[in-house]
């Protein structure tokens, strides 16, 4: 998907609108995508003021256990009396913050990887490569579970290692977009002409990777969120009291027969957060180069 | 055929080890190796092992050759069921309720929230014992200057509610644990049922007491105390193998006292590492017996080291003496008497923080008949079983 | 076709070396001493720091690393992955033991996910802008944002509990495979069912096919074995890939379904710093997956041709 093609319209006189403004009315009228960014804002919402909205605080016995959802208590509360209700809205700022900073985890690095990797060539590239492979060659939840074992259970670690296990897909994009860009004749030109690598990067190649880079990255905040709840519930990540939806679903497993509520609703949530991401990433791959068709 | 046993000196718990340890045949053990010899089991009783999968299950098939010779068993020889398969399941909701599905005819040790498919059910039955012994007892590590301090041990105590605790995890179901053995035990001591009382304002007055004061945050922090640094907030470490649901609730009933413990749960072999290298302040401990020589194995200073189960570092001969009685003297009164002494002794130094008694449950259905439990909550008999 | 076959082989050596490369260098970086941990597991009893020495001394934990790693690297040639800490069996064996319900589980799944996802994608295809296709399109998107242990739980709410047609824990009989396999199933088929349903729409838009239609052909007959076989090439080409995630998966989906698996086996020898288990079965599991790869990648280059000539 190429900056320069987009701008350089044939007709001079017809109105010149940036790639980005196209991309975000494009974006607008996407209806998956607008699905999506409600939820979204939503949850960001509930994240960013839990302390405001919930009704209880999250980590105190209020009331009897295993109530079912009520007009006091709108999704019950858990095993040990806990407000249901309260401790998923504050599960949110937990898998948010856990997404994001887990892509942030994977991104830098893998987009480094990736550019040098594309860039320069040669042999630093077939190390990279042979690197990449060889790190997707686990299926993808064992690299996350190797360095879990490595460092112990706790939401931090989940976080590092769910970053680090995308690191060879930030990778392999990155190294894919660069290597197209670098056959355009424009970067050619201008490396003939005499510009440093770094200019070249920034002003050419950087530009052109971003936009699968975005979509690809919002993809992996919902991806994100799956696995380190799906780590919690299997005791790897958070730790109690922690209100981490994935934690608050396996402390909920045992009481499936009686209290189902209690580990129904962070799966609920977890999957509204998680389609959210989807149909934004989506909204934003449609957005960026309407010419792909949904895959 | 009988089997004498010859000992240097008297052994006092042999009759309760020899409900537990059996006797392998010498000519099938020696012709295998250890793990070999887990899969070829020989003198297994009226069931030989044909399958054993890990993880998975056991199928034992009934030997016709049986001749009974156990004096709690009423049929004699062969048992008049054929196959028996031990299936094991993971998941505790589905495990309770294994039988009311119609899954499984006997489920060995449900959770206390499963039973009460069973209580009203025509179909099947349940049946209930205790365990003997300490309960879901928790120790301090004496070493730290925290816990070095009666008064900051004895506010924790003051700081629990174990009925509490007990009726929001299990509906009022497990059993009472007042002291360094559980209530049904028959060397229990009764005083200590009396003994720290749910009172989070004798708490809190404690912890002001020994340094403890209210701090900017939720937890205290220590000013003047002995061996800790002023400022330092009153954090502990609670670590389980199983049952991390009690500390979760003591958790938010010691945070009412500006205690702050943080709940983990480790396997086994990570227990006894952390034990090792003296790396826990409050650490989860069970042993299960009616006999009360597991007060000498827990409190008696010569068994802390790698493989031994005192863990505290507690040591003073006052109660090491009672221990040696328990150890030593084969009149089972007196042994029964000292146990007392020893857990008035522990109490009134609050060395231990008790929880409660996990009993066992089992759910029969009504297919089965004659199944007999042991008097101790983990054994039973299925010879006498027979399916209509 | 020979001649791709050898170079993709070759192309797998380095690529298992480096993995057994990471995984080897993980435990080396593991806190807390494992010798340590084994007598401590299994034996009981006063742990001396001669016994301690001694096992150091026997498990070769005393040679430099690069000693250790060759001696791994040989042994997992050979077959001789250690022995597990907290079981003191081989770890081949405690794997191999565990590996039939993971295998079955894993395809399975495969199968079920497209069972569920090609016929969905293709009706989504031919009835393309119908509720059939938004249908699939919500779909997809709900199997790619369900967490496994969500769909697992419901599941056996309803069929176990609640209905009583299938086992919830175990792995005998076909019986105990459904719901395990329907989780992981519904889960993936979504991707399939998009994968299907756009490249069944680029080969209906196809040259040969308009003029096939143009000529007045039913376009059931013109789908044919053309148009059936390459629309299904992208599906093909993510089955490594749709394998991996079954494997994944199996982590999560043998815990909940009580299922002795392999998935299972790394959860527990992780929470028990069980470091042989850990290593022999992770290494075990991506070997498994890159081979995987390859078949399919071989399957692929027979059903195309021309990937066979491309470097």
């Amino acid at each position: 998907m190429s900056a320069e093609a987009l701008s350089a319209t044939p007709d001079a006189d017809a109105p010149r609108r940036s790639p980005t403004r196209l991309a975000f009315a494009r974006f607008v009228r996407h209806r998956g995508a607008m699905v999506g960014s409600v939820l979204l804002v939503t949850w960001v919402i509930l994240a960013i003021f839990a302390d405001a909205i919930a009704p209880y605080a999250p980590n105190e016995l209020v009331s009897r256990a295993r109530q079912a959802p009520s007009a006091d208590h709108w999704l019950g509360t858990d095993q040990l009396g806990r407000d249901m209700l309260s401790r998923i809205i504050h599960g949110a700022r937990i898998s948010l913050v856990l997404g994001f900073v887990s892509v942030l985890f994977g991104m830098i690095p893998g987009v480094t990887l990736g550019l040098i990797a594309g860039y320069v060539g040669g042999w630093v590239d077939a190390v990279i490569s042979r690197i990449i492979d060889a790190m997707l060659a686990f299926p993808s939840i064992i690299l996350a579970l190797i360095i879990i074992a490595t460092l112990g259970p706790g939401i931090l670690n989940v976080m590092i290692a769910v970053g680090i296990s995308s690191v060879p897909e930030y990778a392999r994009l990155t190294r894919g977009s660069v290597l197209a860009a670098r056959a355009q004749p424009y970067v050619e030109a201008a490396w003939l002409v005499g510009n440093p690598a770094r200019r070249i990067m920034a002003q050419h190649i950087l530009p052109n990777t971003s936009g699968p880079l975005i979509v690809f990255a919002t993809l992996q905040v919902g991806n994100a969120v799956l696995v380190g709840a799906g780590l919690s519930f299997l005791g790897l990540g958070a730790q109690p009291p922690t209100s981490e939806w994935g934690l608050m679903s396996a402390e909920g497993r045992d009481l499936l027969r009686r209290a189902w509520w209690i580990a129904t609703f962070p799966g609920i949530a977890i999957l509204t957060v998680v389609i959210g991401f989807n149909l934004i990433g989506d909204g934003l791959r449609d957005a960026i180069d309407p010419k792909s068709r949904p895959v | 055929m009988t089997v004498k046993f010859t000992y240097s000196e008297p052994w006092v718990t042999f009759l309760d080890m020899a409900t537990k340890a059996p006797i392998w045949s010498p000519t099938a053990a020696s012709a295998s190796t250890p793990q070999e010899f887990d899969k070829e089991l020989i003198g297994t009783g009226p069931y030989q092992l044909v399958e054993w999968v890990a993880n998975d299950y056991i199928l034992m098939e009934s030997w016709d050759g049986y001749k009974n010779a156990n004096a709690a068993v009423e049929l004699d020889g062969e048992a008049a069921v054929d196959t028996v398969r031990i299936q094991f399941i993971a998941e505790e909701a589905v495990h309770g309720a294994v039988v009311s599905t119609g899954e499984s005819d006997v489920a060995y040790q449900i959770p206390a929230l499963s039973t009460d498919l069973y209580l009203d059910n025509p179909d099947a039955e349940l049946l209930s014992i205790g365990q003997s012994g300490v309960g879901l007892q928790m120790i301090f590590n004496m070493r730290l200057p925290v816990l070095q301090d009666i008064r900051v041990r004895q506010a924790l105590l003051y700081g629990r509610d174990m009925e509490a605790v007990n009726d929001i995890l299990y509906d009022g179901l497990y059993g009472e644990a007042d002291g360094p053995l559980n209530n049904i035990h028959p060397c229990f001591w009764e005083g200590a049922s009396d003994m720290y009382q749910y009172d989070p304002e004798k708490a809190k007055a404690l912890l002001d007491e020994a340094g403890w004061v209210e701090g900017p945050g939720a937890l205290r922090v220590a000013q003047g105390v002995e061996g800790v640094e002023d400022g330092t907030r009153l954090e502990l470490g609670w670590s389980v193998l199983h049952h991390a649901e009690i500390g979760e609730v003591v958790q938010a009933q010691l945070l009412e006292i500006g205690v702050g413990i943080s709940v983990e749960q480790v396997p086994g072999p990570i227990q006894l590492e952390r034990v090792n290298a003296r790396d826990f302040e409050i650490m989860y401990e069970r042993l299960r017996s009616p006999d009360p020589k597991i007060l000498d194995d827990i409190w008696n200073p010569a068994y802390d080291m790698p493989g031994g189960w005192a863990w505290t570092g507690y040591d003073n001969p006052e109660l090491t003496a009672h221990l040696e009685v328990i150890a030593g003297d084969p009149v089972w009164e007196n042994r029964c008497e000292a146990a007392k002494l020893a857990q008035e002794h522990i109490m009134e130094n609050a060395l231990n923080f008790p929880t409660l008694s996990q009993p066992s449950y089992f759910a029969v259905s009504g297919n089965v008949e004659g199944f007999k439990l042991g008097a101790e909550g983990t054994h039973f008999f299925l010879h006498d079983v027979s399916m209509n | 076709m020979g001649r791709y076959l050898v170079g993709r082989i070759l192309q797998t050596i380095p690529v298992l070396f480096i993995v057994s490369l990471v995984v080897f260098a993980i435990m080396r970086i593991l806190p807390g001493d494992p010798v340590m941990l084994m007598l401590q597991g299994a034996e009981g009893g006063v742990i001396t720091p001669e016994r301690l020495e001694a096992l150091r001394e026997n498990m070769g934990l005393n040679d430099p690393v690069v000693v250790q790693y060759l001696n791994f690297l040989g042994g997992a040639v050979t077959g001789d992955l250690g022995e597990s800490i907290r079981f003191r069996d081989p770890v081949l064996e405690m794997i191999l033991d565990r590996l039939a319900p993971t295998m079955h589980l894993a395809i399975a799944g495969l199968i079920c996910s497209l069972i569920v996802g090609v016929p969905l994608g293709m009706i989504a295809a031919f009835w393309r802008g119908g509720w059939i296709d938004a249908f699939t399109m919500s779909f997809s998107y709900l199997g790619a944002s369900t967490p496994v242990f969500f769909l697992a739980l419901v599941l056996i709410s309803v069929f176990a509990f609640n209905l009583g047609w299938f086992p919830s824990a175990g792995a005998t009989g076909w019986r105990s495979l459904v719901m395990p396999a329907l989780t992981l199933g519904l889960i993936n088929a979504g991707l399939i069912a998009r994968l299907m349903r756009s490249s069944l729409l680029e080969v209906l838009g196809e040259d040969y096919m308009r003029t096939g239609r143009a000529k007045g052909l039913p376009p059931g007959l013109l789908l044919g074995r053309h148009g059936i076989k390459n629309a299904l090439i992208p599906v093909v080409t993510i089955l490594g890939l749709q394998f991996g995630n079954m494997l994944a998966g199996t982590v999560v989906t043998e815990t909940v379904f009580s299922r002795p698996g392999v998935g299972r086996l790394i959860v527990n020898a992780i929470l028990a710093k069980d470091y042989p288990l850990i290593q022999g079965a992770v290494l075990f599991l991506s070997v498994t997956y890159v081979t995987a790869n390859l078949i399919v990648d071989i399957l692929y280059a027979w059903l195309d041709p021309r990937i066979r000539y491309v470097r």
